[in-house]
């Protein structure tokens, strides 16, 4: 650990004996180190966050404290826990299974998979206390009642009876959060919690996290990629990168004032209202220019100047019926649309119900335009992306792209249509066949076009260079490569057909932030130099801000409110508009509230 | 990877040596038949006849002299024969099928398809290959002929609930709005991705195919003579079977090698291409 961490960390009150010690912890493989050796303690009631990108190591420190390394992984240091005897690396897997749940506990990133989906969530809480004997079976069930109401869930008699499949993913994990609350453990380990969760609800998970831990002085360690998130919850910040905490301190200093370069790096990526000299975000190459105390100054002025500088309507794309005319028609048109799916029936004699993704939505998008949509899962923003391409027939309403009216198109119009819309999708690891080189797969749209061999190649050769990648990379097969330039494979097949519109599905959210901003930069280039429509989906506001002129907020499958960027975002009119806008965690809001 | 992982693996590559060897060994004794036998196998000799284990007849020889390791050998042959042809069968009509019905999973081809390969698959391989012989009379050709066709329903299931999960995978969506017609999506993304599956099914689909047409020599509705087979030396062993057991030991022994052996092979391919199955039955 560098010298100014320790430093510049709060001095710790004499009589705090730490809770939890480790020393020169370091993780192997047979073949290679992953986490190098590292210290850190926690004292009781500290709330210390460790941040870092995916593959830096946090949770596999995470495990070997709770002892849930993999066999093949060896840990060697030490790590002591107070109120138990010994090295916690040294304990065998039933000594250390004692310890958890009891003494310590851990809050994982998937709620849906990390319930026992054949057991009443009561009982899962219940069975916490009975297998560590700390209540009798009634006292059991009667405080997993009493810890269901703790964590806010609502009627939790009712809940208590419920299985894990009729809760949703933010009352999951909320059950998570009692179970390993239910033996009042000293440390709480939470990796990544509220990853998986949409912002309004991660907000509110975050809030309990906070309160649970400084109502009963728990030690907390909370393991995320989101510095936002940090912010928030934690006093204390150890930055990891590459296996090692190459930073550490509190959390006031580490996000106004960061001595290394990688957190100076990763606080620049993550800030999506800062821009460089050029109008692009800042990577961790280029966080040198960046000022890291304009976060604790900013009261939120927003940059406006230089983004409406930017979003003047592109007019000239050369398709425009009569170039003449103000109003131009616009290039994308929806109006009243409605999308109804029919479930499989449950029953052989129960009535197939239905589901409202789409309700009356109408918008309009013009040539140029980049054109945002925002909502949480299932408000219905994959559904109209999906109709938008003809990929999935609509129930009602009119739906115009260009010149096909979608509705009422053959297969042939269709086609033609997608030749001047592509999609770049959400998951990079998903959305390219793991069987296919990566120059098939760009090429795959041209083939569809029946464009000849040769010219496919020249074609996929240029478009790989436009996305950054090397021309060495066309044999390789997309398992070889990171999230980020998969994601920019993905980008360099809905480019290569030269599209008029470009629409993104959730294209950076399951990327690092450090690669995010490199792909977003590479996204506004790119719809500048091939002169795109953008339409970009996403349920992240700040990424909507940075990259769009307007957008839409859809909630269940309606769309709420619509407008210009500044206006939407600073004086929203709808009161979900405004829940989004306050629930999205900004590292300038968490500075904010923590000094006032 | 967990411990419980690696430890599966670990099994999953053990089943897979061993299954392999088995195979090896069929396989082997099938290939050295075609360049030399220790003996004639059509050749009697009935000094020779009934002897047991030697240094001149390794296996012994049977009621009319013949040598039983020579027949072993030849045996192989058609049993690799019958499964290579009766799987060739199976896949590439249950596979183009099962695919088409797990591509348009809403239609009413699928349907079609699918309720067919139930009245199939409710329809028992054996009885088909009796009603096979009775028409077209008894011997190899049908009998590979019949078992190919009673396999196609587990070619086709297999086909369509891998395709089904292909099919809703994000990168099936790319290419759909990359334009990609249904023919070059089916050849080009889904059966590469369901090739694994399907070659675990295949080796399954072998190991049947050898027992059901051993079974059916020794009914007498298979191979037939003079052609050696390992269920007709079973079949003809029966009245000897007190007398002279290894007789029909070296038969069953094979005839169990060869199926546990592409059993096994299964098995280790199965955790091989899906680590989801891993520490399933």
């Amino acid at each position: 650990m560098p010298a100014h961490a320790s430093a510049a960390a709060p001095p710790a009150p004499v009589s705090k004996r730490s809770l939890l010690e480790v020393t020169d912890l370091s993780i192997t493989t047979a073949q290679t180190t992953l986490v190098h050796p590292t210290s850190f303690t926690i004292a009781p009631g500290e709330r210390v966050g460790l941040i870092g990108e995916s593959g830096s190591g946090k949770s596999l420190t995470a495990s070997a404290v709770m002892g849930l390394l993999p066999e093949e992984l060896t840990a060697t240091g030490s790590i002591t826990l107070a109120g138990t005897e010994g090295d916690l690396l040294e304990r065998s897997d039933r000594q250390i299974a004692r310890l958890r749940g009891l003494n310590m506990s851990m809050v994982f990133q998937e709620p849906m998979s990390a319930l026992n989906p054949l057991m009443r969530v009561g009982a899962q809480v219940a069975e916490v206390m009975r297998i560590h004997r700390t209540q009798s079976k009634t006292d059991a069930a009667r405080r997993a009642i009493d810890l269901l109401g703790l964590v806010q869930l609502p009627d939790p008699q009712a809940t208590a009876r419920a299985y894990p499949h009729q809760l949703s993913g933010g009352q999951r994990q909320r059950v998570m959060l009692a179970m390993a609350l239910a033996n009042d453990p000293q440390l709480l380990i939470c990796d990544e919690p509220t990853t998986a969760l949409d912002v309004t609800v991660q907000r509110q998970v975050l809030d309990l996290v906070l309160n649970a831990v400084t109502t009963s002085d728990t030690g907390l360690l909370f393991i995320t990629h989101d510095l936002a998130v940090v912010a928030r919850v934690c006093e204390k910040v150890m930055v990891m990168y590459h296996g090692e905490i190459v930073e550490a301190g509190a959390t006031e200093q580490i996000f106004t004032d960061p001595q290394h370069d990688y957190t100076r790096g990763l606080l620049a990526a993550s800030d999506l209202t800062a821009t460089d000299d050029d109008g692009r975000l800042f990577t961790i190459a280029t966080a040198r220019a960046y000022d890291a105390a304009r976060l604790s100054r900013a009261r939120f002025t927003p940059p406006e100047a230089q983004v409406t500088g930017e979003q003047q309507v592109a007019t000239a794309s050369g398709t425009a019926n009569d170039p003449g005319a103000q109003e131009q028609a616009p290039l994308i048109e929806i109006e009243g649309l409605h999308k109804t799916y029919q479930r499989t029936k449950s029953g052989l004699f129960s009535r197939a119900d239905t589901v409202d993704a789409l309700t009356d939505v109408t918008l309009s998008i013009r040539a140029g335009q980049r054109f945002g949509i925002v909502g949480e899962s299932g408000s219905g923003k994959s559904t109209l992306l999906r109709i938008l391409s003809g990929l999935e027939p609509l129930t009602s309403g009119y739906v115009r792209v260009g010149d096909c009216e979608i509705a009422s198109a053959s297969q042939a119009q269709l086609r033609a249509m997608r030749e001047e819309l592509q999609i770049v999708f959400q998951d990079p690891f998903a959305s390219l066949d793991p069987r296919m080189q990566v120059a098939d797969i760009v090429a795959e749209p041209l083939v569809a076009m029946g464009v000849p061999a040769a010219q496919r190649r020249e074609k996929v050769s240029e478009t790989l260079e436009a996305v950054g990648l090397d021309a060495c990379s066309r044999a390789r097969y997309p398992h070889q490569f990171s999230g980020g330039q998969r994601q920019r494979i993905s980008i360099a097949r809905a480019l290569v057909c030269r599209p008029r519109i470009l629409v993104a599905d959730e294209p950076v959210s399951a990327l690092d932030v450090s690669v995010r901003a490199q792909v977003l930069n590479l996204l506004t280039d790119l719809v500048e130099d091939y002169e795109l429509t953008l339409v970009f989906v996403s349920h992240d506001l700040g990424v909507v801000r940075h990259l769009c002129s307007d957008v839409v907020v859809m909630k269940d499958g309606r769309i709420v409110e619509s407008g210009d960027v500044a206006s939407i975002y600073d004086h929203p009119q709808h009161e979900y508009t405004a829940s989004l806008v306050a629930a999205t965690p900004t590292l300038a809001a968490a500075l904010d509230e923590r000094a006032g | 990877m967990t411990t419980r992982l690696v430890a599966s693996r670990r099994r999953a590559d053990a089943s897979l040596v061993i299954g392999i060897v088995l195979i090896g060994i069929v396989i082997g004794m099938a290939l050295v038949s075609y360049l030399w036998t220790p003996y004639n196998p059509t050749q009697a000799m009935p000094a020779d006849r009934l002897q047991g284990m030697s240094a001149d007849h390794i296996f012994g020889t049977d009621r009319y002299g013949r040598d039983t390791f020579t027949w072993i050998m030849y045996g192989a042959r058609i049993t690799l024969l019958v499964g290579v042809v009766s799987v060739a069968i199976a896949a590439l009509i249950g596979v183009p099928l099962g695919v088409l019905a797990g591509m348009t999973p809403y239609g009413w081809l699928s349907g079609l398809i699918m309720r067919g390969n139930d009245l199939l698959l409710a329809f028992p391989a054996l009885l088909l290959a009796i009603v096979f012989s009775a028409v077209f009379g008894p011997g190899t050709g049908p009998a590979m002929v019949a078992l190919g066709i009673a396999s196609i329903p587990g070619f086709a299931r297999v086909a369509r609930s891998g395709t089904l999960q292909v099919m809703s995978t994000e990168y099936i969506m790319a290419a759909r709005a990359a334009n990609r017609r249904i023919g070059p999506i089916a050849v080009f993304h889904v059966l590469p991705n369901i090739a694994g599956m399907i070659i675990v099914q295949a080796s399954v689909a072998f190991a049947l195919a050898i027992l059901a047409e051993a079974g059916l020599s020794f009914l007498g509705l298979g191979t037939q003579p003079p052609t050696p087979s390992w269920g007709r030396m079973l079949q003809e062993s029966q009245q000897y079977l007190s007398s002279h057991p290894m007789l029909a030991l070296w038969p069953g022994l094979f005839i169990a090698a060869a199926v546990l052996g592409f059993n096994l092979l299964g098995d280790g391919l199965r955790d091989r291409f899906d680590p989801k199955l891993k520490g399933r039955d």
